[in-house]
């Protein structure tokens, strides 16, 4: 959709009223680009998220605005959900980052959030990191997306018995408590030891074990130890595919992380339990 | 048909300006075409300056009807004043984030103007607003209850005048 700048400008001179409440007769430039953005991003919603029969080509600049302010509204609804569905389940496993981010902060976007005048803002700064990069994302879509992802991350550490994770989670780092890493990606590290070299999750890694891990990554540079790693994550989450495709975020760190502790002989320091 | 458009809108905004003339020449202050004209353009280079556009009606007018009755306002400076005022009035709003509501702010600067500055621009540009502006910018907002009126006294940094104290002089300097 291509819509010329002065039926944007006149939804934005409409906002700028709204928003100042007919109480002031002018408006900063910097508050006129902040309802610029925000009309931009509700088109894009409408664009990104609506199926074509919505779309059609009569449509006005206004009416697009207004379904993708819908978009937006119905975005928060589904976010929402998808919190307070995870709420009842969710452990931070003493993680303070996780637990700061997903139980203090994440309220606050609910509360605060304005889909009218500033819907790019995401208001958070989500400290705790996800595999996946959302910087290119702004507003209720960046948080829709972190939330999925911390849905992902809590089904899967959720397969776990807590004192087994914690029990990783120290091993890698003993102020696990307070680290800023995601843990997950520890979790799933581990794993990922014990399957290439089938050992049952409950027996922790002996020197053995490593000298087999070794052996098995050696011959091997990132790029293949990347395809290796994708490989058996597919078998082991073939039939999890939104899980398998969240993993495969961290295979490219993961990959030279393996690399670099088999040149180095620390391989302990990735597989600590 | 864009152009006529804007001449028409600039027309009106004029026409808005010295309509005012039928209440403010009863205090003595009347603005001509080109005094008009004057204002108009001196906004647009402020509105420019400050990085502000307007939406409707020129805030020139509620300056107008604000300020009109002051006595400390003449006629041969008349218009000076209301630009000066004008930028003045600009200049808080950007500097209060917009935290105050165009009425809220002229109802501030007129009773300071009359009462704390006795006319002077200056001070109250450099001074009185200047010590307010942060006060709102700390999160200060109990003018919204007052609507601007009676708020400046919990800021003044300067001693003002103290009736009492001038009356016993007074007193005691004509009965001895």
């Amino acid at each position: 959709m291509n819509f010329k700048m002065e039926d944007l400008t006149s939804i934005v001179l409409e906002l700028g009223e709204k928003l100042s409440g007919f109480e002031n007769t002018s408006i900063s430039y910097k508050k006129l680009q902040q309802l610029m953005e925000a009309v931009i991003y509700c088109i894009d919603e409408l664009e990104n998220n609506a199926n074509d029969s919505i779309i059609s080509n009569n449509i006005s600049a206004k009416q697009v605005y207004e379904l993708g302010y819908e978009q937006v509204i119905n975005k928060v609804k589904l976010s929402l959900d998808i919190y307070n569905k995870l709420i009842p389940k969710f452990n931070g496993f003493e993680n303070k980052c996780l637990i700061d981010t997903f139980i203090n902060a994440i309220p606050n976007f609910f509360k605060y959030y304005d889909a009218r005048f500033n819907p790019q803002s995401t208001i958070l700064t989500l400290d705790y990191p996800i595999l996946k990069d959302i910087s290119m994302y702004h507003g209720v879509d960046k948080i829709y997306i972190y939330l999925k992802c911390i849905s992902l991350e809590q089904e899967f550490l959720n397969q776990f018995h807590s004192k087994y994770i914690i029990n990783i989670l120290y091993k890698s780092n003993k102020d696990y408590k307070n680290t800023l890493d995601n843990l997950c990606y520890i979790v799933l590290l581990n794993l990922i030891g014990h399957i290439v070299i089938k050992k049952p999750i409950t027996q922790s890694f002996e020197e053995t074990d490593y000298i087999k891990i070794k052996k098995l990554f050696k011959v091997l540079d990132s790029t293949n130890i990347k395809n290796m790693l994708i490989v058996t994550l597919k078998n082991y989450y073939k039939n999890n595919n939104e899980l398998l495709e969240y993993f495969i975020f961290a295979i490219n760190d993961m990959s030279v992380r393996i690399e670099n502790a088999v040149k180095f002989n620390c391989l302990n320091k990735l597989f600590v339990y | 048909m864009r152009k006529n458009w804007l001449d028409l809108f600039q027309q009106n905004q004029l026409a808005r300006v010295l309509e005012s003339n039928n209440y403010t020449e009863k205090f003595g202050l009347v603005l001509n075409q080109q005094d008009a004209k004057l204002i108009m353009s001196e906004r647009d280079t402020i509105l420019k300056e400050q990085e502000r556009i307007e939406l409707g009606q020129p805030i020139i007018s509620k300056i107008i009807y604000e300020f009109c009755d002051s006595s400390y306002i003449q006629q041969s400076e008349y218009v000076e004043t209301l630009i000066k005022l004008q930028e003045i009035f600009y200049l808080y709003k950007n500097e209060m984030s917009d935290e105050i509501t165009d009425d809220e702010l002229l109802h501030f600067m007129k009773e300071q103007f009359e009462s704390i500055c006795y006319g002077d621009l200056e001070y109250l540009e450099g001074t009185v607003l200047n010590n307010f502006a942060q006060a709102v910018k700390a999160g200060y907002r109990d003018y919204k209850q007052t609507d601007g009126y009676g708020e400046y006294l919990q800021f003044d940094e300067v001693k003002r005048w103290d009736y009492e104290l001038y009356l016993e002089a007074l007193k005691e300097l004509c009965w001895r």
